[in-house]
């Protein structure tokens, strides 16, 4: 499959497949930038920039998005220097939450002064992905109209896929 | 710190604590010419467009988003907040926190203290108290009666609707009273019904008219629209109870009227509500600020002012002054005291202040009822998943109820409850949506798997609220303890609390009246109490979860005789004249109503007898 040349294209093709979302929906949130400034604050350039190029294989190597996510699992989400890095972008674009990396994480690859559970910004909690996932509204963030939550979200959602 | 200064300026009223009480209060006294001086404790809470929504960000950024979040203490002025509370180890009190709890349970209810008071961050509900929740003692041989009847009351609770913008509709919100045409007369609501939910007219389909058997009777199950303080579409068909005039116009963003006149489904309630759509204390006092200027007698709200000691007179029994201290977010300078007179003094700064407060002065507790018959609504959640989406988490946190047990036979052995249908799936369970999030990304999923079981199980998710009365009792208590003090060297107040029998009966109850709705509705069930929930407790071998409902209750109760209370039923405390405890505190029992709106009535009442009184010592030219 195709891959960008630009990290911040890179960065919102690998961060698709982890949510689930596509590269244009999850641009559409205004979040990618401050996403990837507090991870190279945090996790550093170089592991990142590892992460970038080795997603880049998966892509190269996957024909569909199947092969691609069958990918991901073995080589990102289960991998020790990469799986508590992607899970804390998926939290991050899910509820705009930066989670503490796990102490085991930090004992391999140092922990950053800036790491810790934070919320990466108002913007980003409200642009969280658990609301568009299941068309609910962030507190606080986006007011739906007076009345609408007498019927269902205006956006249709998916929620009869079959339950994983 | 320093001698107090005493101020040259006299007042006729001080009232103390800037919450909805105080504040109606004020606004009752500054229309009638009253010249009032408000202290409060805490910040001076911005409600200007562009300060309103810097709260909202200070909320954003909080990453447990608890009620006390957009408004967090100030150092020297610290709050009870849920974030405190721990199970307790017998015989070690929890100092942890703010208040030193004693147990055996936690009391597990927060309030706020800055301007605007806990109402800056309440759900909004705003029910009467029904006939017999005024007479349990006679009614039910149970707990106390008032001094007044729900008659007594019934003007006032007109006038505190209005204050606070209620919508409901009396029709349709069902309550087990006999005569009903009795308890509304021909009463209507300022605003329409606050729309139901999706969740409740999924739910409603499902389950209206099921009956369930309690205490040997039937009753039947109705999911039904609650009245609520926050903004609808205006009756054209509501009579101002002053004026006599048609129709009501919304109250919402402060100096922008176009904006919260309706609430708009930020779905943010009770934490902040962003469009000001939701009633808080603030409003009342906006409106105190603008009567006292209309009269030329402009109501002072001094912030940052925490009162410490009331001073009487130890032969007339009269309150003659009111000591505070003042202080600055920063070391330097100092804490300063100050002392004030005044013709008046009103004390509102919440149950447990306000016990506190007089429990530190040594004063108005001949009857020994000060600071005791603390309550709550210990409110126990079952959570499932409903058979079809019906997308929660959207619109005002509750809009419906099931009303049937908020009264009926079984009071003589178990208490009355009341049962909110959360809009918001398992937040308050479960911490959701995050927490699903969190437990799924947690477990390894990831990617279009993720995205699908979120849109699948959030959507389903619906959780019902148990809130159950609980009676007066004397051991249920705030006391002080010089042993324990905060930053300005106050006493932090010690709690003493237990959930009684009487209560865990119907909890018990609850299970069994849970599952069958339940059935009914084809909600499968993921209720689980595990000894690690705050409160958790066993009741004849069972486990129990239950959580304060921030409902703060009864330790300064109004009665007959102040043999057994502390104030008469114009909130006069028996002891000391010219002293006025206002606010949940005075409320003997109170059913299952959520008290804000009785502890306005009663506001409204207090500030009657406080004209009145100073009427009497300087009549006004005719
Ligand atoms: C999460 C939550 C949800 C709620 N939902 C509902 C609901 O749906 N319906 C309902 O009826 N009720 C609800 N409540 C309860 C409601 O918020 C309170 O009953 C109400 O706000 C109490 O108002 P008050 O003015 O008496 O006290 P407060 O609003 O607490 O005001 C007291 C004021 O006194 C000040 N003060 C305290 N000590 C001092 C001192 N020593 N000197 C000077 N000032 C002092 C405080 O800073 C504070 O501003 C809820 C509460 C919570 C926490
Ligand atoms: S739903 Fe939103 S607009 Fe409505 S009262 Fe709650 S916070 Fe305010």
């Amino acid at each position: 499959m195709d891959y960008p040349i630009d990290t911040s294209g890179q960065f919102l093709a690998i961060s698709s497949v982890l949510t689930g979302f596509s590269a244009i929906e999850l641009q559409g949130t205004g979040s990618a930038d401050a996403i990837w400034a507090t991870a190279t604050t945090i996790v550093g350039a170089p592991i990142l920039g590892d992460l970038l190029t080795d997603c880049g294989e998966l892509f190269e190597k996957s024909k569909d998005i199947d092969a691609l996510e069958a990918a991901f699992a073995k080589r990102v989400i289960a991998d020790p220097r990469y799986g508590p890095v992607a899970k804390n972008f998926i939290g991050a674009w899910y509820t705009g939450v930066w989670a503490a990396l796990p102490s085991a994480w930090c004992d391999a690859y140092g922990a950053s002064g800036s790491d810790g559970t934070f919320v990466i910004s108002p913007t980003v909690y409200k642009s969280g992905l658990q609301w568009k996932a299941f068309g609910g509204t962030p507190r606080g963030g986006v007011p739906t109209g007076h009345g609408a939550w007498n019927r269902p979200p205006l956006t249709p959602i998916n929620t009869n896929a079959p339950k994983p | 710190m320093s001698d107090p200064i005493v101020l040259k300026e006299e007042y006729d009223v001080v009232i103390v604590g800037a919450g909805a009480s105080g504040s109606i209060v004020a606004h009752q006294l500054a229309k009638a010419g009253r010249k009032v001086l408000v202290l409060e404790a805490g910040r001076s809470t911005r409600d200007d467009e562009e300060g309103w929504a810097s709260n909202v960000d200070t909320f954003h950024r909080a990453v447990a988003k608890v009620p006390n979040s957009a408004f967090p203490a100030t150092q020297m002025a610290p709050q009870l907040d849920v974030l405190q509370f721990h199970n307790i180890t017998p015989g070690v009190p929890d100092s942890s926190g703010y208040a030193v709890q004693h147990g055996p349970l936690p009391f597990g209810s927060d309030n706020n203290r800055s301007k605007g008071g806990t109402t800056l961050h309440w759900t909004g509900i705003a029910l009467r108290m029904l006939p017999n929740d005024f007479r349990m003692q006679t009614q039910y041989g149970v707990g106390v009666d008032w001094p007044i009847s729900y008659d007594d009351m019934k003007p006032y609770y007109e006038l505190a609707e209005q204050e606070l913008g209620v919508s409901g509709c009396v029709e349709e919100y069902l309550i087990p009273v006999k005569d009903k045409k009795k308890y509304w007369g021909d009463y209507q609501y300022p605003m329409k019904k606050m729309p139901q939910s999706y969740v409740d007219l999924r739910l409603k389909d499902r389950v209206d008219g099921l009956k369930l058997e309690l205490g040997g009777d039937d009753y039947e199950v109705r999911v039904v629209p609650t009245p609520q303080a926050r903004n609808s579409d205006p009756n054209p068909d509501y009579k101002d109870p002053v004026t006599g005039k048609r129709g009501f116009t919304p109250i919402g963003t402060q100096g922008d009227p176009l904006r919260g006149e309706r609430c708009q489904g930020n779905s943010c309630c009770p934490a902040i509500c962003p469009s000001q759509a939701k009633y808080s204390g603030l409003r009342s006092l906006n409106r105190a600020i603008a009567a006292g200027a209309k009269h030329g007698k402009p109501v002072t709200v001094r912030c940052q002012s925490v009162v410490s000691k009331v001073i009487t007179d130890p032969v007339s029994g009269r309150v003659t002054e009111i000591e505070y201290i003042t202080y600055e977010q920063v070391s330097y300078p100092p804490p300063q005291t100050f002392r004030v007179k005044a013709n008046v003094f009103v004390i509102s700064a919440h149950s447990i202040e306000t016990a506190k407060l007089l429990l530190m002065s040594g004063i108005g507790n001949s009857s020994d009822q000060v600071g005791r018959n603390l309550m709550d609504h210990p409110t126990m959640l079952t959570w499932g998943l409903m058979p079809e989406p019906v997308y929660p988490f959207r619109g005002p946190a509750q809009t419906s109820a099931i009303t049937a047990f908020r009264d009926g036979a079984f009071r003589k052995d178990m208490c009355a409850f009341v049962l909110p249908i959360d809009n918001w799936g398992w937040i308050w369970s479960s911490f959701s949506p995050e927490a699903y999030v969190g437990g799924a990304v947690g477990g390894g999923s990831f990617g279009r798997k993720l995205r699908q079981s979120v849109a699948h199980d959030v959507s389903r998710q619906i959780a019902l609220q148990w809130e159950f009365e609980q009676l007066p009792d004397p051991g249920n208590r705030v006391t002080i303890d010089q042993k324990f003090l905060d930053p300005l060297g106050l006493p932090r107040p010690q709690i003493h609390y237990r959930v009684q029998d009487y209560t865990m009966r119907s909890m018990e109850q609850a299970m069994r009246l849970s599952a069958a709705i339940f059935k009914k509705a084809g909600i499968t069930d993921f209720t689980r109490y595990q000894p690690s929930d705050v409160v958790y407790t066993e009741y004849k071998g069972n486990p129990y979860t239950y959580r304060g409902c921030g409902h703060i209750v009864g330790t300064h109760r109004m009665g007959k005789t102040r043999v057994d209370s502390v104030t008469d039923s114009w909130l006069r405390s028996w002891d000391h004249q010219n002293l006025f405890l206002v606010g949940c505190g005075a409320m003997p029992t109170w059913g299952t109503s959520n008290p804000s709106l009785t502890m306005s009535a009663l506001a409204f009442r207090a500030a009657e007898a406080i004209n009145k009184d100073l009427d009497k010592q300087t009549p006004k030219p005719r």
